[in-house]
């Protein structure tokens, strides 16, 4: 007995009505091929009995695959054809037009894209005056409204942008970083021909100057993140012996108070000796001269290292 | 060649793991009074470890092998230069969390 025509038809509609969508438009080998492989299809559904066989058979056959591609060739073929009938050009640049219409209407949802939006509207106004598409294309090379395009303005701002970060996160290698970044940009349009540098060139360039900073970087990180947790140590150490810290989150149990000064006595017994392990990493990591100086005993904690001290009374 | 070049960045778990490295040995080697030392010296220390081994066993692994099945990790690329160079501590702390690394992550 056949495999259920319901179900067969819900698998096959949509190639039959792919089929009957380009009878009558074309007429090449792809469109033979369609034919011949839905027929295929056809054939092996009143054959089988078995769903499972059945779809198994068509996917180890690639029969819905050579159907799909051969959809494809035919559909290639007529919009060829479509597009080639004398007034090629004329298309080519209205679609050009739109395309960038498009793309303004989508940079205007975000913002921070007003000057790529400007050279944009710049091709849009060029490519209305009335001229034949090669002529678009010649005078948008000529004044270099395609390397406007590229993001002259946007990648040189996108740089200024990575300074003012750097330093506003007081990241003195960033900053120097970015600064060459800059430096080598500039240099880079001030010998290229509209102003603009290679966009691969530029990414070149770019790539080597953060290989160079990427160790310092990541040493000063690495410095950054050792300390940050030494003096997380030392403030979680001196506020455990505030009024506040039975009701602070970072000691508060919820189940009961026995659980909640259970808390404050492990920050205010073995924070010191964590701390002291994590001098001893610090030392170890970089060797640096000085040392932190803890007298938790006393009540008060002072901080040395190097020219850089805290002095912490509680 | 890019899953090459994929397979090759997976060196870099080598160092996003240090912070885990440095808890688990500071927490290992900080002296605390006797009553905490189970708790700080190594229920916390085996609770980061089981943890490390976990997502490398259920997350990384699994992952990495989708690109390539035969994938271990190959501890010789750490010295290699352009790994070696992203490491800012010297070689004999490179060496000691190798095997940190090997026990962090179960390898």
């Amino acid at each position: 007995m056949p495999i259920d025509e319901n179900i067969v038809n819900s698998i096959l509609d949509t190639y039959r009505s792919m089929l009957k969508e380009v009878e009558g438009k074309a007429n090449d080998e792809s469109f033979e091929k369609m034919k011949i492989t839905l027929q295929r299809i056809e054939d092996l559904a009143r054959e089988m009995d078995d769903l499972s066989a059945y779809t198994a058979k068509l996917t180890t056959e690639n029969l819905f695959i050579e159907f799909s591609n051969a959809y494809s060739n035919v559909m290639s073929t007529l919009m060829k054809k479509k597009y080639s009938n004398g007034v090629g050009d004329d298309i080519l640049l209205q679609k050009t037009l739109n395309a960038y219409k498009d793309a303004v209407e989508t940079l205007k949802d975000n913002a921070g894209n007003e000057k790529l939006i400007e050279s944009i509207e710049d091709l849009i106004t060029l490519g209305n005056t009335n001229i034949s598409y090669p002529v678009f294309l010649r005078i948008a090379e000529e004044k270099g409204l395609n390397k406007a395009l590229e993001g002259k303005i946007v990648v040189r701002d996108a740089i200024l942008h990575d300074v003012e970060f750097a330093k506003f996160m007081h990241l003195p290698l960033e900053i120097e970083m970015h600064n060459k970044i800059l430096e080598k940009y500039d240099n880079l349009a001030s010998k290229a021909a509209f102003g603009v540098p290679d966009s691969f060139e530029f990414a070149l360039n770019r790539q080597k100057i953060e290989w160079i900073y990427k160790p310092e970087i990541n040493r000063w990180y690495m410095i950054i993140r050792i300390w940050e947790k030494i003096l997380e140590n030392v403030y979680d150490w001196l506020d455990s012996f505030g009024n506040f810290a039975p009701h602070d989150d970072r000691w508060l149990d919820m189940r009961d108070r026995s659980y909640t000064l259970k808390n404050i006595k492990r920050t205010q017994e073995c924070n010191p000796g964590i701390l002291k392990a994590r001098e001893n990493l610090f030392y170890e990591y970089f060797q640096l001269n000085g040392k932190i100086y803890l007298n938790m005993k006393h009540s008060s904690t002072s901080i040395m290292h190097g020219g850089y001290g805290i002095l912490m009374k509680h | 060649m890019n899953i090459e070049i994929s397979m090759d960045l997976m060196t870099d778990y080598f160092y996003n793991d240090f912070s885990s490295l440095e808890e688990i040995e500071v927490y290992r080697s900080a002296e605390v009074p006797e009553e905490w030392q189970n708790e700080i010296n190594h229920q916390y220390p085996q609770k980061m470890i089981s943890l490390g081994r976990e997502s490398w066993l259920k997350d990384v692994i699994p992952s990495v092998h989708e690109w390539d099945p035969e994938w271990k990790f190959n501890f010789e690329l750490i010295w290699q230069d352009r790994h070696r160079r992203l490491i800012p501590v010297h070689d004999e702390v490179v060496t000691k969390r190798i095997e940190q690394f090997k026990e962090y992550r179960g390898i």
